[in-house]
């Protein structure tokens, strides 16, 4: 999968380039979106679970990796916060970065409607070991970065 | 308030919990009737090019043989761990330079 850099850098870009039409995605509430964004791979705890030898429960943690079980930890996430039904569209607007990347990927799939059925869903253009992604990812959001920098200083210039 | 939070954050742990009960009872239940079901993360682990082995290790050279492949796996791992751990750094940094947790209303809200 796509490395956390690379969900990171989506995440704040596209949230950034919404920024440009809808005040909802300020600055803070881009990182709202980045966290949803990282939701998908805190199944990445099962590294931890290997260490200490319970790799038996290595498939326990495989549904936080799938949208069902992404979006029951984004409304966990969501009661932490006020506004909850903002949170919880741009956390799940962060959930569907991830999983976009995600499914770009060939080697093994993402069951995208369990519980529902166990069909594993991919479309297979990108490798999971392809580092093109996040050098393209680090570029587009350089680009972002400056286009917003430029934007902001002229709206400072003309208020 | 607080009380509704705590049904819906029960609700929503148990719902998770039974998802989880339930991929792992079937993983299990088809893998010892014969079929094979990938786990999704487990590819990771034996699906590195060396450019990622630069990135996460020292080794500049895969060897062939399955004690070399294992130990390549755990020396990809540090490098996955490594990481992993900046990249959730990074966001925590960021994310507190936006946010603050009150512990009086115990909410996340908006730093002024």
């Amino acid at each position: 999968m796509p490395d956390w850099i690379t969900h990171v850098l989506v995440a704040w870009t596209l949230a950034t380039i919404l920024g440009f039409r809808f005040k909802e995605f300020s600055q803070p509430n881009s990182v709202i979106v980045i966290l949803g964004a990282l939701i998908p791979d805190l199944v990445k705890i099962n590294i931890l679970l290997w260490q200490l030898g319970l790799m038996y429960y290595d498939n326990f943690v495989v549904p936080i990796h799938l949208p069902i079980g992404s979006l029951l930890i984004a409304g966990l996430i969501t009661l932490f916060f006020e506004k909850r039904k903002l949170i919880f569209s741009l956390l799940s607007i962060g959930i569907l970065t991830h999983y976009s990347l995600d499914l770009l990927l060939f080697g093994g799939g993402i069951e995208l409607l369990y519980p529902l059925n166990y069909i594993k869903w991919q479309i297979g253009i990108i490798s999971v070991t392809d580092f093109n992604i996040t050098l393209i990812s680090v570029v587009i959001a350089l680009v972002t970065y400056l286009i917003y920098k430029t934007v902001n200083n002229t709206k400072m210039v003309f208020s | 308030m607080k009380f509704k939070r705590l049904i819906w954050g029960s609700i929503l742990i148990i719902a998770l919990f039974l998802l989880c009960y339930n991929y792992s009872f079937n993983y299990s239940y088809l893998s010892n009737h014969g079929y094979c079901m990938e786990s999704a993360t487990a590819g990771n682990y034996l699906n590195y090019s060396k450019n990622q082995f630069f990135i996460s290790s020292s080794i500049n050279e895969i060897y062939s043989d399955y004690f070399g492949f294992y130990d390549m796996k755990f020396r990809t791992l540090s490098g996955m761990i490594i990481r992993s751990l900046f990249g959730m750094i990074l966001f925590l940094l960021i994310f507190v330079r936006f946010w603050k947790f009150d512990v009086k209303k115990m909410i996340i809200i908006r730093r002024k």
